[in-house]
């Protein structure tokens, strides 16, 4: 049900008026705080609102106000449906109900390894940077760009050591015969 | 002084409630249980990583964020090193931490060549942290931490996934270390070689606060929170 409301909710913002982008916008954030996910949702969508806001403000460079606000309208209204939808349902129930309605199962186990890895990432972020701040890694200007530029690689090597993991360890389920 | 009161964790859904805990300097306490019981949550709020509903001093000063608990003097080591190390080299990961001091580049380069001394992987100094062994990585996170001067030392499951050699060697290293000691562990033991406090976590808070001998008598006890006596106190 929830999938089925986020997907209207995201086509009505993206297909309908500028107004209807921004009313989806509204009742989804509504919708994040009655049921206490803010801080989740936020954690999940910081970077893509941070470019949503980049991509507005260049729009709004180039091609004036206007179509400033309703490229704005109507990717706030999608971002903001979408994040409702993740930050309310575990990615199992929603990985199970994609199946339910017959995706094809590969497609499905990539956006439930895809779910899952998100996560992990996220962990790995979260780690890593925490061990920087506890040798003073983001105290000052200097120390925060360089533990910044840090973090970058660390993420990378570790995104490519877990992949390689990962794989192993499906190969030796016989998950890579498919 | 470390004094930490309170709850560890959002108020509305503690991770550990109802903590009265008093390290003095120069102690060296024991934070046992079993898997799940807070150890490395308890490590974390004192380090300033986890939100405490309640007062956290180091010596007085209030702890609010991970910046305030390592300007007081402390210094946690992960249990995974792969969390902890993000350096090119084992030298550049151990200098981090007192760069980030703002030590002159001289001051710097000598902490770190002493605290790699001190380790004994001076000769790994120029190695990728990627071609150490575990036991390796484990000393070269402890000598980034080290390089701070930390009064203070966390250590978070420190014998984990050592060979007996490799155990025997951190314990005679910490051992000699002059600096209070808070070992989160189940590692039991390890514990009376390194410890003269053993605070035991079960059931969400502190079960039992007291020495080794007190605590590893206490049969009752030790299986509520899913230990054992070590083999050396067992044996006696």
């Amino acid at each position: 049900m929830r999938l089925l409301v986020a997907f209207v909710a995201m086509v009505a913002a993206v297909a309908g008026p500028p107004s209807a982008g921004a009313a989806v916008a509204a009742l989804a954030l509504l919708a994040i705080l009655a049921e206490s996910a803010m801080p989740r949702a936020w954690r999940a969508f910081r970077a893509p609102a941070l470019t949503v806001a980049v991509a507005v403000g260049l729009q709004a460079w180039l091609n004036g106000r206007d179509a400033a606000l309703v490229l704005g309208a109507r990717v706030a209204g999608a971002t903001a449906a979408s994040a409702w939808l993740t930050a309310t349902t575990q990615p199992g129930a929603l990985v199970a109900t994609l199946r339910r309605l017959g995706l094809p199962p590969a497609l499905m186990d990539l956006v439930a390894l895809a779910a899952r890895y998100v996560t992990v990432l996220g962990e790995t972020v979260t780690t890593a940077r925490e061990a920087q701040r506890l040798r003073l890694g983001w105290q000052r200007l200097p120390a925060r760009l360089r533990s910044f530029g840090t973090l970058g690689g660390v993420v990378v090597a570790r995104a490519v050591d877990q992949s390689v993991a990962i794989g192993e360890a499906m190969r030796v389920r016989g998950g890579m015969r498919r | 002084m470390i004094e930490l009161r309170g709850h560890v964790g959002y108020r509305a859904r503690p991770v550990l409630r109802d903590l009265a805990l008093r390290i003095r300097q120069g102690e060296r306490v024991a934070v046992v249980g079993g898997n799940g019981a807070g150890k490395t949550t308890l490590l974390r709020a004192l380090m300033g990583l986890q939100p405490v509903d309640g007062t956290l001093t180091v010596a007085g000063r209030p702890i609010r964020r991970a910046e305030d608990a390592v300007e007081a003097g402390l210094g946690l080591v992960f249990q995974n090193p792969d969390d902890q190390l993000f350096g090119a080299t084992v030298g550049e990961d151990v200098r981090f931490g007192p760069r980030n001091q703002t030590l002159d580049p001289p001051h710097v380069d000598r902490r770190a060549a002493a605290a790699l001394e001190q380790l004994g992987i001076a000769a790994l100094a120029d190695r990728p942290i990627e071609e150490l062994s575990f036991g390796e990585k484990k000393r070269a996170c402890l000598a980034g931490v080290l390089a701070m001067h930390p009064r203070v030392l966390l250590l978070d499951e420190p014998t984990a996934g050592l060979d007996p050699r490799g155990e025997a060697a951190l314990v005679a290293l910490l051992g000699a270390l002059d600096a209070t000691l808070i070992v989160a562990t189940h590692a039991v033991d390890v514990v009376p070689r390194l410890c003269d406090r053993v605070l035991v976590l079960s059931g969400g808070t502190v079960a039992a606060d007291g020495s080794c001998a007190e605590i590893f008598g206490r049969a009752e006890l030790l299986r509520a929170a899913s230990l054992r006596a070590p083999y050396a106190e067992a044996a006696r």
